[in-house]
């Protein structure tokens, strides 16, 4: 594994980098917000790492998973439902 | 909590607000237990339980969230799993693996990866190989795009702790995927392999 507190960024990648993943889901302030795109305005590398980490969550979300038979799930449930209301 | 209602009331309102909610609840099942027809008894026990403990549900508020809660707890039960791997929370420093992850990627030619192969099923693999409870956790954000405070709810744990765990989620499928690539000699050397570890 690599050790991050070995490896040194520049200070102003260093704000990019550690949010990442907050400044991806939406999740910083205002404030970091100007911060990080004044940032990626400026910077190719993290704007690739930024450009990475959101092809990867994308890709995640693409993963979702199919039933394969929907309709006999919900006869099943549907029938769970009546037979515990019948209880 | 509210008062008890009729069966056959409560039969129709678990009809008319959880049963919309059947593709998500089976597609979260299916991600918890990893086998379809396991998946399946998972769900019938969810709504179920959801009939059973219809008094405790606030009409009006996120059905959806109280059913994933459910099923969880259903499947932690069924599995008796209720043990926690214990591991360090700090997600601002799994975010900085992820980037150095593939700073030394792209040295090895990693750059256009997600252009160059079909990285579904590597994904996919990756995700399912996660540990519990970051696998809940991956998938109650980023594939059922639920905001941290419903998934801290569902999981019973600090948004903070959801937070921290998803990152290393996020990390530990970067990872795999970048291992698949090196696997599949889409990557020179040692690239990605942690270069730098003795830094």
């Amino acid at each position: 594994m690599i050790k991050p507190e070995k490896v040194k960024f520049p200070p102003d990648c260093e704000v990019v980098v550690r949010a990442i993943w907050d400044y991806l889901d939406g999740n910083v302030s205002a404030d970091q917000l100007a911060e990080i795109e004044d940032h990626l305005a400026e910077c190719e590398y993290c704007v690739a790492h930024t450009e990475f980490e959101r092809d990867l969550i994308r890709h995640i979300k693409q993963l979702r998973a199919r039933h394969s038979d929907p309709e006999r799930l919900r006869h099943r449930v549907l029938a769970a439902i009546r037979d515990a209301k019948s209880e | 909590m509210t008062e008890r209602k009729p069966t056959g009331q409560v039969a129709e309102e678990v009809e008319r607000i959880a049963l919309p909610f059947l593709g998500d609840v089976s597609r979260f099942a299916l991600s918890l237990t990893r086998d379809e027809s396991e998946a399946d008894d998972l769900v019938q026990e969810t709504f179920v339980r959801a009939m059973r403990g219809w008094h405790t549900f606030e009409v009006g508020t996120d059905a959806r969230r109280w059913l994933f809660t459910i099923c969880r707890n259903a499947f932690l039960r069924s599995r008796e799993r209720s043990h926690r791997l214990v591991l360090s929370e700090e997600g601002d420093l799994d975010a900085m693996q992820a980037v150095l992850g593939h700073v030394y990627a792209t040295r090895a030619g990693i750059g256009d990866l997600f252009d160059r192969i079909d990285v579904g099923p590597a994904i996919r693999k990756a995700i399912d190989g996660l540990p519990e409870p970051h696998h809940s956790i991956l998938v109650l954000i980023d594939v059922e795009e639920m905001k941290y405070a419903d998934a801290a709810e569902v999981l019973g744990i600090p948004v903070g702790t959801v937070r921290s765990r998803l990152f290393r989620a996020r990390r530990l499928v970067q990872e795999e995927l970048i291992e698949h690539a090196r696997d599949a000699h889409l990557l020179d050397g040692n690239g990605g392999r942690g270069a730098g570890e003795g830094g």
